[in-house]
Formats: C-alpha cells, sequence, structure tokens
C-alpha cells in the first residue's frame, strides 16, 4: 500500500484536488482510502456526496471507546473507503491531539489492514503543530504531494511545507513525490512552479488548470470525474492520477532561502 | 458514559512504565514531560515499596511545550548518562508531551545523531499519555514495548521459557522464579523488580538499586521456546507475549495471575507442560494443604459478600479465588478499561456480580453504601469506604502506603494463596469476634 499526505496552503484546493485525483485512481480500479485530518471535515465531501461523515472524534465523544470500524468509514465513489478524523469546535480543545487520536484509533481498529492501494492524507493548511505531523510520522505517510498554485504566498506555504518534510525526512523517511499546481491563471504559472521544483529538488507532476468546471461539480457535491466524465477537466484529473500511480521519483527537498524564493517571482513571475 | 471522574480507581500510566524500567538492570526512567509527574510517581512507589526511586523528568515548562521538547528530552538523557552512566535508559511519555505530538522516537534519532560515536546505553520509548490508559496498562504496554525493542531471534535456547510478570510483589516475582526453577526450566522473567524495589539495607549510597534483568538477557527472549505472559486482562496489542509470537512465532501462554486452586492449576500444569515434568512434589503438598484449609475455614466463609477492587487482572483472580471459597463476589470493581472483566462477565459464578470497570473509587464507595458487605479486597486507597462502613479491608494490590510490607506480600500460587486465604478468614473472624457481647475465646 502507498501511503500518501497532501500538504499546502489552506484554501489552495487541497481536498478538491485529492478527491478528483483520488476518483481518478478509483476509475483506474484503485482501492483507496482516504482520511480527511481537518476539524472541518469536509475532506471527503465530494467522494460521498455531502457532509455525509460522521468523524472519528465525534463517534468517539458521542459512543466511547467502543468504536468499531464500520462506524467511522464510509464507501463513497468508486467503493473509495472514507473517512473523517474531525475535531473540536473552533476555538476550543485540541484539534492536533484529534488528529493523533484518530490515526491512532484508525491502526488500533486495523483500517490499513484493509486490501488497499492507497491510503490519503487530506492535511490541512501548513503543519502547525505536533499533531497535525502525525500524518508524516514513521511508519505513516511516505510520499507527499504539495498542491502550490503561481501565487507568492502559496509558494512560500509550499515552501515551508518542504522544510517540515527535510525535518521527517531524517527521521521518519518521508519523501517528496512532488508539486500539483492547482492553476490560479498567473502569468507564467507553469514555469514558474516547474523551476520551484527543479530548485526544490523535486519535479511539477501535474499542471491542473483551472476550470470552472470544478466548482460546478462541487456545488453539485460530486468530483468532476463522477459530475461530468467526458469533460476536459476530468481528463486532466485522471492524468494527475496516472502520474501518481506511476511516479517513482521519490526526493528530501532542498528547501529554499526567502532571497531566491522572491527571486524566483521576479524572474518568472508577475514582476517580470 | 460517566459525567466526571472524581477519584480514579487507578494510577498515571507511566507510573507503570516506571515499574518497568525499575525491572531492568542498572536502567533509569525518564519521564518526558513536567516534573510534577515524576514527583507524583515517586511518591507512590516510595510509599508502597518504601526504597529510594530515582524517575528524571525532562522537565517542561510553558516554553517547551510551545517549542515542542526535543532539546528538553535531548539534555535530560544526557544529564541521566552523566549523573547514572546507566546502561539502559527507559523513556515514557506524559499527557503533556503527548498532547502537544512529540514524536520520540523521532527525537531520539535526532539524540543518536547527535552523540555519533560516543559511548551511549540503550535506549527503550514508550508512549504513555494518561488519558489513554491507568497505570495497569501503562505497565503492560510498556512492558509489550521493551520486548518490542529488543528481543532478537538468533539460536533458540533448550528449555528456557519468558515469564512476562504482571503487577506483583517482589516477593510474588522471587516465589515466582522459584517455582519455574523447580520445573528444570531456564527463565527469563521480565520485568524483574524483586531487588531493585526490595532490597537490603547499604553501606554506601547507590545511585541505581542493584538488581533487575540485563538488557542482553531480555534481548535474548527471542530465543526462548514459550512465554507465560500474566497481561490475561489486557488487550492482545499489549501483550508481549503476543508481539513475539506475531514475530518469531513463540507460543504464548495467556496466564490470569495464579490465585486460587483453579488459576494455580493452570499455571502449573503450563509449567508442567513446557518442562515435560510432572509438577514437583512439594506443590503438590501445597496445594493439599490449601485445600484442607478451604475445608477447616468453610463454616467462617460460607456466604460472606466481598467487594473487590482495583488491578483488573487482581480483581478477576481474586473474584475466582474467593467464588471457590464460598464467598460471594457482591461487587467486582476496577478502573481498568471498558470489557477488562469481560472474563468474569461470562462465567455463571459471577452471574449476579455487580461488575464495575472504568470506575472510581465513589463508585464503589456507593455500591458499599447502599449494598451490604462483610469485607472488602483491594488497595490502601479502599480504607476510607472500610472505615466509613466499619468493615475489614484486606490490603492487596497497589498501592498500600498504609502498612508496612508490601514488598513481601505474597499471594500468588498454592502457598501464597494459602497466604491471602488466611488473612481473609481471620479478619472475617476477628470482626465477628469483636461485634460479640461476650468475649468468646475460641472462634
Amino acid at each position: 500500500m502507498r501511503k500518501i499526505a497532501i500538504y499546502g496552503k489552506g484554501g489552495i484546493g487541497k481536498s478538491t484536488t485529492t478527491q478528483n485525483t483520488v476518483a481518478g485512481l478509483a476509475a483506474m480500479g484503485k482501492k483507496v482510502m482516504v482520511v480527511g485530518c481537518d476539524p472541518k471535515a469536509d475532506s471527503t465531501r465530494l467522494l460521498l456526496g455531502g457532509l455525509a461523515q460522521k468523524t472519528v472524534l465525534d463517534t468517539l465523544r458521542e459512543e466511547g471507546e467502543d468504536v468499531e470500524l464500520d462506524d467511522i468509514i464510509k464507501d463513497g465513489y468508486g467503493a473509495t473507503r472514507c473517512v473523517e478524523s474531525g475535531g473540536p469546535e473552533p476555538g476550543v480543545g485540541c484539534a492536533g491531539r484529534g488528529i493523533i487520536t484518530s490515526i491512532n484509533l484508525l491502526e488500533q481498529l486495523g483500517a490499513y489492514e484493509q486490501e488497499l492501494d492507497y491510503a490519503f492524507y487530506d492535511v490541512l493548511g501548513d503543519v502547525v503543530c505536533g499533531g497535525f505531523a502525525m500524518p508524516i510520522r514513521e511508519g505513516k505517510a511516505e510520499e507527499i504531494y504539495i498542491v502550490v498554485s503561481g501565487e507568492m504566498m502559496a509558494m512560500y506555504a509550499a515552501n515551508n511545507i518542504c522544510k517540515g518534510i527535510v525535518k521527517y525526512a531524517d527521521a521518519g523517511g518521508v519523501r517528496l513525490g512532488g508539486l500539483i499546481c492547482n492553476s490560479r491563471k498567473v502569468d507564467n504559472e507553469s514555469e514558474m512552479i516547474e523551476q520551484l521544483a527543479k530548485s526544490l529538488g523535486t519535479q511539477m507532476i501535474h499542471f491542473v488548470p483551472r476550470d470552472n468546471m470544478v466548482q460546478k461539480a462541487e456545488i453539485h457535491r460530486q468530483t468532476v470525474i463522477e459530475f461530468d466524465s467526458d469533460h476536459v477537466q476530468a481528463d486532466e484529473y485522471r492524468q494527475l492520477a496516472a502520474k501518481i500511480d506511476s511516479n517513482e521519483m521519490r526526493v528530501i527537498p532542498t528547501p529554499l532561502s526567502i532571497e531566491e524564493l522572491e527571486k524566483l517571482l521576479i524572474d518568472f513571475g508577475i514582476a517580470n | 458514559m460517566k459525567d466526571v471522574t472524581k477519584n480514579a480507581c487507578h494510577l498515571c500510566a507511566p507510573l507503570g512504565a516506571s515499574l518497568v524500567y525499575k525491572g531492568i538492570q542498572n536502567c533509569v526512567s525518564v519521564l518526558h514531560g513536567s516534573q510534577g509527574c515524576a514527583t507524583y510517581i515517586r511518591r507512590y512507589l516510595i510509599g508502597h515499596f518504601r526504597e529510594p526511586i530515582d524517575i528524571a523528568s525532562s522537565s517542561f515548562t510553558e516554553h517547551t511545550a510551545v517549542f515542542g521538547g526535543q532539546e528538553n528530552m535531548i539534555q535530560s538523557i544526557i544529564n541521566v548518562i552523566n549523573t547514572y552512566s546507566p546502561d539502559v535508559i527507559g523513556v515514557a511519555t506524559t499527557c503533556l508531551s503527548e498532547t502537544i505530538g512529540d514524536d520520540i522516537s523521532m527525537i531520539l534519532k535526532e539524540f543518536h545523531k547527535r552523540r555519533g560515536e560516543s559511548k551511549t546505553p540503550v535506549i527503550l520509548y514508550t508512549s504513555t499519555p494518561s488519558y489513554r490508559g491507568t497505570h495497569v496498562t501503562g505497565f503492560f504496554k510498556t512492558l509489550h514495548d521493551v520486548i518490542n525493542q529488543t528481543a532478537i531471534q538468533t539460536e533458540p535456547v533448550d528449555r528456557m521459557i519468558n515469564i512476562f510478570s504482571g503487577l506483583f510483589s517482589p516477593a510474588e516475582i522471587r516465589s515466582l522464579k522459584e517455582i519455574a526453577a523447580s520445573f528444570s526450566l531456564k527463565t527469563i522473567l521480565f520485568p524483574d523488580y524483586s531487588d531493585t524495589l526490595d532490597g537490603g539495607n547499604w553501606n554506601q549510597y547507590h545511585p541505581i538499586p542493584p538488581g533487575g534483568t540485563p538488557i542482553q538477557i531480555i534481548n535474548n527472549c527471542g530465543n526462548a521456546q514459550a512465554s507465560i505472559d500474566f497481561s490475561f486482562c489486557q488487550k492482545d496489542e499489549i501483550s508481549a507475549g503476543q508481539s513475539l509470537f506475531g514475530k518469531f512465532g513463540i507460543p504464548s501462554y495467556r496466564t490470569a495471575y495464579p490465585i486460587g486452586i483453579e488459576l494455580c492449576d493452570t499455571f502449573y500444569d503450563t509449567l508442567a507442560t513446557l518442562s515435560g515434568m510432572e509438577i514437583p512434589k512439594q506443590f503438590m503438598r501445597e496445594r493439599e494443604r490449601l485445600i484442607d484449609g478451604y475445608v477447616d475455614a468453610h463454616k467462617y466463609l460460607y456466604g460472606k459478600r466481598a467487594v473487590v477492587f482495583g488491578d483488573e487482572n487482581l480483581v478477576f483472580s481474586v473474584s475466582i479465588f474467593l467464588a471457590e471459597i464460598g464467598i460471594d463476589v457482591v461487587c467486582a470493581a476496577t478502573g481498568g478499561p471498558k470489557d477488562s472483566l469481560i472474563g468474569l462477565k461470562t462465567k455463571e459464578a459471577f452471574a449476579r456480580t455487580d461488575i464495575l470497570e472504568d470506575c472510581d473509587y465513589e463508585d464503589v464507595e456507593e455500591w458499599v453504601i447502599h449494598n451490604r458487605a462483610d469485607i472488602l479486597v483491594g488497595s490502601s486507597r479502599g480504607n476510607k469506604i472500610a472505615r466509613n462502613a466499619e468493615i475489614p479491608l484486606i490490603r492487596c494490590g497497589f498501592p498500600i502506603h498504609d502498612r508496612v510490607g508490601a514488598a513481601r506480600q505474597n499471594f500468588i500460587g498454592y502457598k501464597g494463596t494459602h497466604n491471602l486465604f488466611d488473612q481473609i478468614t481471620n479478619a472475617l473472624i476477628e470482626q465477628r469476634q469483636n461485634s460479640m457481647s461476650i468475649n468468646y475465646g475460641t472462634m
């Protein structure tokens, strides 16, 4: 089983990209589990056709320790196995510990012992504390993809996430698989992200063009592949899925200094 | 789900971890968290064993809680190496370090990297946040993790078995070793704190008390023919025996604490099977005397009502023993997790027993106030309940901090059972004698 974590700046489209890619993998006949690690619990909405999932932590809170795997895993599009870790309400408790608790519980219940080709962790924004690093600890996710766009702050976040990966790569064995560019229609976007990937020692695994079809499908609580399988955008996600499936490049990234990052923006970006 | 815990019928998980590390020769434990965690656990262990107990702490402050505990952890290990020169350091986490998500295995890798070629002790680690477990689950989890991290298989050793001990007293551990030796078996008993927590008087101070199982011998657990594992009421994932079975195919005999005829028979029979020997005569004589004792005292015991509380393994075994001698176990209570007493629930003899799991001392107290009991069996923390109800408390388990001799108490095996049996019988006789208006000289 390949264990993959998706990181990226908040609002960049991690959950959307993850679910569309997972739908692509499922369409290829792969068995995939998606573990949403965001307290908002919206990482599986498109696969399940709505926020239909009771989270691991809600289940724990309401039913005590007597949780069974079937209580927290639901089957979504293409027989994908969907889990939402969930978390406390905004402003209270400790969301980081929530992630630790639910991943521990999933392990205890044997969620990773099912016959799976892939487990995807969809993780909230930056690695803000120890709890959000849980998915990249030893023996958990082995491969990371960062969703990024040509906007400065998204690149800045990607670079920061790479710093986190370096820390865990040394001890935990996690590697960077590549950058996924989720286009914001910034000038020279593709070239710039290719260059960023090169500087980080990795690849831009796919350039996902911006298309309103994604939003349209989202309103209908579906992935593009489910909503309109023949649309060009569905093809983009199928391509991304295929590229991830055949990807063998795994690196310890070489994060950039701020000066290098800014220079990249000046050389390729809007300032050009 | 209950609303509030007032006085939990268990102690902290890292206490169990510290106890296991006390069973390793020349080992110091380090708790990754605030200083209070180490102090609290030392206080309990010292009160019970009445021996010096050193437990180091990575000494969290607010700063550490915000920025992560890596530097404190590394510094505390270095301090322990410089102060104690141990062969082994046992790290256990606490609530705070777990909540902020400190990853011990990663911190230790960083430590070893920085340490380079310098001579470094073996460092073991376990994760024991107290909001996920008790001193009992912490004990067995640490035992499991130590074996998982150290046992290796090279060349199987003939007639060698592992005994993965439970929360036994030093005297009980000594007795287990003697019993196993009588079957001509080579035994690795772990954790063996029979000397470190019950030593002699010293002429000079030892930073680390002598005794415990050497780490090289623990490594050898992978070469045993079988394991006897006393984690009877625990989940499989924290059973050291199960772990060795999974890794090396070493058969594991999950065994209840051997108290009472039935459970002792299982234990001695297992030793007989593993050794290919008959049960030595001396034990059969002890067994005969125990049955004779049962017969002699039956008139004092039959129909008496007992409440048993504490470590789930102890509650399980003591309850079966009490049922054996004609005492009704009216309430069996543990602070252990849900279903840890499932073994009792399925037995006919306990069909009418109130079985409380994940309970509070307050629950036990409430129970005793609203129902009738003649005797309590459990730790010193039941003292208040016994005093209010004016019934005797037979102290067994952990902690016993209002009497001396906790380390010398032996309630396991046929002989140990007889000892417990006499204490219970005499307490009931004394209660009856004292409550009579006439001073009867013979009871």
